[in-house]
């Protein structure tokens, strides 16, 4: 098996796996001292009380590789790291909302916190990778919450994830594990004739 | 005697459409400017929608239609006849996202850099029209004895509101567009935060203008002679009219999808119900913006370029009768 370069960086959540304890979205709200108008991350159950089409699943940014949201930024506050982490500066960014409205999971979020009840500026999952502020310090923190990346720490979502449904890293590695737990579940479950990853072909580039 | 019979109605046929031939020719020449107008937006529409757009029309036109039930989410096929993973998406992240957002993406990634062209065309037209007159006409005389009152105390400020905010709201609308000059930062953040509030301001605005732009309409001259001191009579020529409408119009579009896309961002509704609806009318509020800058761009043309204004009239409300006489006789045939 050859070592992950870590070039491609992404989640993936498994809905045969996800319970919807909220335990990530919560650790990121605390982990990032987030206020109470932004979630980076969301946890969603479909089909709520149909008997055996009810799921759950944990949804945040899946940086993309081709990121719609950097595409239309008219002031180009995205940048995207040579790991694949799609990442923003707020300190340019206008609050305009053309991300949301490109973005094919909904993730940008933007406080409501002006005048006239008008939006600050954007705020999104950052993969626990901080900003473009020098790396760790207080402004980074405070602009964009941890930065568990440059400490060698996987995000706060994943790691507290006790069923191990929210997977990150590599985009090799994650859709190995994936097709490892697909072969592994056989002909048990009971949709796996519908079974596709959510998010894989936009995510995870065509 | 059948055949004089037959050989005078011919000659009372002919003369009947003689007759219809001048009135369908009085009616060409009448209306000539809106036949034209006409002309080259349904050319532009065509342009726009069935050669430039990459939506998915046929989607676009059936959730326009499901809107008129109230169903706003703009799940066409119904949510039982999904798969499994279609469902999911549908629950999570809205419906059909290559419907519009390419759209939406497109739009953004072409409009910076080809916007300064659509410009620079519309200036250039402007241009022609100036040189084709024959340069810019002066009043013959600016002595006046005798001085009009043209606009009440009421419409001279809705007007010069009205000039106000556009002004403000071309110049902070811009500074979105074109993020990529200004860079973006506080300044580009507080011109976003007030073209939404500025906007907010617009709607009452617009709609005392469009009281004004339809004030010469048969309905409003029937009314009480307290309506004409608020807004004071006076006919629009066939130019002003078309540049009225079209600000009626699309300032409707602006301010209809402007309201939605500040109200919505309060997080109304799931996110799923809602972002289809706010891509639709984004895209619509960036059609609206392009399409009324050339009318307002000609507003401006032939108020104070292709002639010499009398601009002391918008403090005042008062012209020169000569300049009226000599410029717009159709206000003086109004009063």
């Amino acid at each position: 098996m050859s070592k992950p370069d870590f070039s491609r960086m992404k989640f993936f959540c498994d809905e045969k796996r996800c319970i919807h304890c909220d335990g990530c979205s919560v650790a990121c709200a605390e982990a990032h001292e987030l206020p109470v108008s932004i979630s980076r991350r969301k946890v969603v159950t479909i089909n709520e009380g149909i008997q055996g089409l009810e799921f759950s699943l944990s949804v945040a940014c899946m940086h993309c590789t081709d990121a719609p949201c950097e595409q239309v930024c008219p002031v180009d506050c995205f940048y995207i790291r040579e790991d694949g982490i799609v990442l923003h500066d707020k300190n340019k960014c206008i609050g305009c909302a053309y991300c949301l409205y490109a973005c094919p999971f909904g993730a940008p979020q933007f406080p409501k916190d002006g005048a006239f009840g008008t939006k600050g500026v954007m705020d999104k999952c950052t993969m626990c990778a901080g900003g473009p502020e020098e790396t760790n310090s207080a402004k980074e923190r405070e602009l964009y919450g941890q930065n568990r990346i440059a400490e060698g720490k996987v995000p706060v979502c994943a790691a507290m994830c006790s069923t191990k449904a929210l997977l990150v890293g590599d985009a090799e590695e994650v859709s190995n594990i994936f097709r490892q737990r697909v072969m592994a579940y056989g002909n048990a479950g009971k949709h796996n004739a519908n079974h596709q990853p959510y998010g894989w072909s936009k995510a995870y580039g065509k | 005697m059948r055949v004089n019979i037959m050989q005078t109605t011919n000659h009372m046929d002919g003369q009947k459409l003689m007759e219809n031939k001048s009135q369908n020719k009085g009616f060409i020449n009448e209306y000539m400017p809106y036949i034209i107008v006409a002309g080259l937006f349904a050319l532009l529409t065509y342009w726009y929608f069935w050669l430039a757009t990459i939506a998915d029309l046929a989607y676009v036109w059936q959730y326009v239609l499901q809107m008129f039930t109230l169903k706003f989410d703009g799940q066409i096929i119904p949510y039982s006849e999904l798969t499994r993973l279609e469902q999911g998406y549908a629950s999570i992240f809205g419906p059909q996202y290559d419907a519009i957002a390419p759209e939406v993406v497109r739009a953004f990634e072409e409009r910076q850099h080809l916007l300064p062209y659509v410009f620079a065309v519309e200036i250039i037209i402007f241009a022609v029209m100036f040189f084709m007159q024959g340069g810019r006409k002066g009043p013959k005389t600016r002595q006046s004895t005798e001085m009009i009152e043209v606009h009440s105390l009421f419409q001279r400020i809705v007007v010069l509101g009205n000039i106000l905010i556009m002004i403000y709201l071309f110049i902070t609308g811009f500074s979105i567009t074109f993020g990529n000059i200004t860079g973006g930062g506080a300044l580009g953040f507080f011109m976003r935060e007030t073209h939404e509030i500025i906007g907010l301001f617009w709607i009452p605005v617009w709609l005392l203008m469009t009281v004004i732009a339809f004030k010469d309409h048969k309905h409003f001259k029937r009314l009480s002679s307290k309506w004409s001191k608020i807004f004071l009579k006076g006919l629009y020529t066939h130019t002003q009219r078309i540049n009225y409408f079209a600000y009626v119009a699309f300032g409707f579009i602006l301010c209809f999808s402007g309201f939605w896309l500040w109200f919505l961002s309060m997080d109304i509704l799931p996110h799923a119900e809602i972002i289809q609806y706010r891509r639709l009318i984004l895209f619509g509020h960036f059609m609206g913006s392009a399409v009324i800058t050339f009318f307002v761009g000609e507003t401006i043309y032939s108020y104070v370029v292709a002639i010499r204004g009398y601009l002391p009239g918008l403090i005042t409300g008062k012209y020169p009768k000569e300049y009226l006489e000599e410029f717009h006789p159709e206000v003086l045939k109004g009063i």
